[in-house]
Parts: structure tokens; C-alpha cells; sequence
């Protein structure tokens, strides 16, 4: 009877012994990681772009044909690559990004932009309150004076996913657009940039968010529909030349 | 004590400072609020504008009136001093209602806002102007005719 506990005592000891080495190889640092879970693990880490997106003023779905490698396969990161040099030649040098189911979305930083929709030169493009005169002239002074400094202010988001896509009800202010920029990550993940961009399925859509100020005394609104389409706003802001390159 | 000046010429003085830079001002605010200017808020731009001047133009076009019915042809000598701080002080406070228009396009401080902001100073020389104002025309009616 003594043996027998003693028996079974030694093979409780061992099954711990047992189950604890599996636990420290699991979880330890010495063991490769599944690559699968890895990613996973990236993907769930990624901070998500309202999904449906919120209302935009304008949308245009660029030609896949802008986007794809020449040759071989094209890849997320690829696209993102092309998106990103339009962007960077243009001067968007800030970005951030967000997973959207089976894809992503990058934001650019809200610029402020010409009535005509051409982005805004010099400092001004990313200041978000109405500037003061810097160079004194009669005609600028009167203007200023007289009429009121309307702002136009834009934020673009691209979105490359397969899956077909409506926008929401939902109307973002100007400060929620703004916080796109730092929610987002910095750069695309690798798990996302791996995935195969397949031209029959997947699509880049531009959506453009185009707030208006209409004094400097009120706080900017979204202009839904928005003034100018979505095909103007990425030609006036020199994305389609990039693009086309 | 100041050279006496005729009553007639400084109330003239006095009239024709406070309507022309308040009908030039005037002016300017009603073409901002045509051009939208304020967008949706032009009523605050008036709730400014009018106490601001409109207090003082009253005081001014009640003493002409009464100016032109009283039948008194006698012309009377006040003491200049008065005369001349009163128009010193009506300047200055024309010149800093104006300046509120006329330096916000060099600052980033929205044209509301700087109304607003603009009371604090506005407020006491408003209070000192017309209690110069005041002055003067008491003065005035009180004073001797000229001999």
C-alpha cells in the first residue's frame, strides 16, 4: 500500500516536471515562433480604420494598373511602396497606417489646401489656423480685411482591400481626421505587405475628407458631398502623376 | 486756462470727428457683413460695433439738436483745455476701435475674438470719453457769452 502511494506520488512529480518543461518551451524565448501565430499576433496588434470608413467628400478608385509591379508578383507592400513615393514626391512625408479587413489603409496628414483644391504652398499647407499676413501688399490686405479667410483643409485615405466596401453614416470632425495620423502605425506591417495584391480581386480607393472653415472664428466641418471630385483632388494634388509614373 | 474757443466751432469739431471715422467704420462693417465676413456671427460684429459707438454719436446729435431748436444767437466761449481733451480722448478711442479692423489680418487672433478681447481696453476709455464729453458740453452750456 506504501509502495503503491509511493508510486504514484514519483509519477505526479514527473507529469509536473513533465508539463512545466512544455510550458517553458511554449512560451520561451529559445523555441522559433509558428510563423503563422506571428503574424496573427501582428495583424491583431495593428489599430483598425473605422470600418465601414465614415462618410468622405470625394472618392476615385485608382486603376490597378498605376499600382501593379511590371513584372512578377505584387505584393502590399509593393502597392504601398508606389503610394508612398507619390505621396513622399509631393510632399506628404507623413503617414500612418491601419489594418481594414484583408488590407490596409494609409492616412495621409491633413494639409490645408487651395480653393481650386491644389495643396497649400509653403508652411501654411500644414498649419490648421488661418495665417496672418507676411508680405504686405494692398490687394492681400484689403482681402483680408473685407472677406472672410476660408479654409480648406483635406486628409486622403487609401484603402487597398478585395473586399467591396460602402461608407457609414457617420461624419468625422477635423480633430478626429487629425488623430488618424498618430493612431496609426508608422509603417505597413510585414504581415500585411506580404499579402498578394491580385488585380481581379483587390481595388485602392482614394477617400478624400475635405473639411471647410468658412470664417476663422468657426471650427472646420466636412463638406459632404465635397466640392470637387475624387479624380480632382488626386490630380491637383499631384498624387496621379506620381502614380503615373 | 487754455485760449477760450467759440462753443459753435468746437461742437463742430467735436461732431464732425465722432461721424465721419463712426460713418467710415460703419461703412466698413456693413460691407464686411455683405461680403460674409463673419459667416454666420455678424450679429456678434453689431453687438460690438453699436455700443461701441452709438452711445457717444447720440450724446452728440442730442446736443445739436437741441443746438438747433434752442433760439440763443449769442456766441459763447468755453475754455479750451476742456475742449481739447476731449477731442485728444475722442481720437485716441476712434484710433484703437479703428486699429481692432484694421490690424487683424496681421495677426493669427480671429476678428471676433479680438473684439471681444479689445473691451478690456476699450471699455475705460469709452468711460473716460464721455465723461470728457460731458464735461465739455456742461461746460458749454453753462458757459458766458462772448463779450
Amino acid at each position: 500500500m506504501k509502495a503503491r502511494r509511493l508510486l504514484i506520488e514519483n509519477r505526479s512529480v514527473v507529469l509536473l516536471t513533465f508539463s512545466m518543461l512544455v510550458m517553458i518551451l511554449s512560451f520561451g524565448g529559445g523555441c522559433p515562433r509558428n510563423t503563422s501565430l506571428s503574424r496573427r499576433e501582428q495583424i491583431t496588434e495593428i489599430p483598425h480604420f473605422p470600418w465601414p470608413p465614415p462618410q468622405a467628400s470625394a472618392t476615385y478608385i485608382i486603376p490597378n494598373t498605376l499600382i501593379i509591379s511590371k513584372s512578377g508578383v505584387t505584393r502590399l507592400r509593393d502597392v504601398d511602396e508606389r503610394i508612398t513615393v507619390a505621396l513622399s514626391d509631393h510632399g506628404y512625408s507623413e503617414r500612418s497606417y491601419f489594418a481594414v479587413p484583408a488590407g490596409y489603409a494609409q492616412v495621409t496628414r491633413i494639409e490645408q489646401i487651395e480653393i481650386d483644391g491644389t495643396s497649400m504652398k509653403g508652411d501654411n499647407r500644414w498649419v490648421q489656423d488661418a495665417s496672418p499676413l507676411s508680405v504686405f501688399s494692398l490687394q492681400a490686405y484689403l482681402k483680408a480685411l473685407f472677406l472672410a479667410p476660408r479654409g480648406y483643409f483635406r486628409v486622403i485615405v487609401f484603402i487597398i482591400t478585395p473586399i467591396p466596401f460602402s461608407q457609414s453614416d457617420t461624419k468625422i470632425t477635423r480633430e478626429e481626421a487629425m488623430k488618424w495620423l498618430s493612431s496609426g502605425l508608422n509603417r505597413l506591417p510585414d504581415s500585411i505587405g506580404e499579402m498578394e495584391f491580385s488585380s481581379q480581386t483587390f481595388t485602392c480607393s482614394a477617400l478624400v475628407y475635405e473639411f471647410e472653415r468658412p470664417t476663422e472664428s468657426h471650427d472646420p466641418t466636412i463638406r459632404i458631398p465635397g466640392r470637387l471630385q475624387g479624380l480632382v483632388h488626386l490630380e491637383r494634388a499631384g498624387l496621379m502623376e506620381g502614380l503615373r509614373k | 486756462m487754455s485760449k477760450p474757443l467759440s462753443v459753435q466751432t468746437c461742437k463742430k469739431r467735436l461732431s464732425a470727428l465722432w461721424f465721419l471715422v463712426g460713418a467710415f467704420l460703419f461703412i466698413i462693417v456693413v460691407i464686411q457683413s455683405m461680403l460674409d465676413r463673419y459667416g454666420d456671427r455678424v450679429e456678434d460684429a453689431w453687438k460690438w460695433f453699436l455700443p461701441t459707438i452709438m452711445p457717444t454719436l447720440s450724446l452728440i446729435v442730442g446736443v445739436l439738436v437741441i443746438d438747433i431748436k434752442s433760439s440763443e444767437k449769442v456766441t459763447k466761449m468755453v475754455d479750451g483745455f476742456l475742449f481739447w481733451l476731449a477731442f485728444c480722448l475722442s481720437a485716441i478711442y476712434l484710433v484703437i476701435v479703428a486699429l481692432t479692423f484694421f490690424i487683424q489680418p496681421f495677426t493669427t487672433t480671429p476678428l471676433l475674438e479680438l473684439m471681444h478681447r479689445s473691451n478690456l481696453w476699450l471699455g475705460p476709455l469709452q468711460g473716460l470719453t464721455s465723461a470728457s464729453l460731458g464735461a465739455f458740453f456742461v461746460k458749454a452750456e453753462s458757459a458766458d457769452p462772448k463779450k
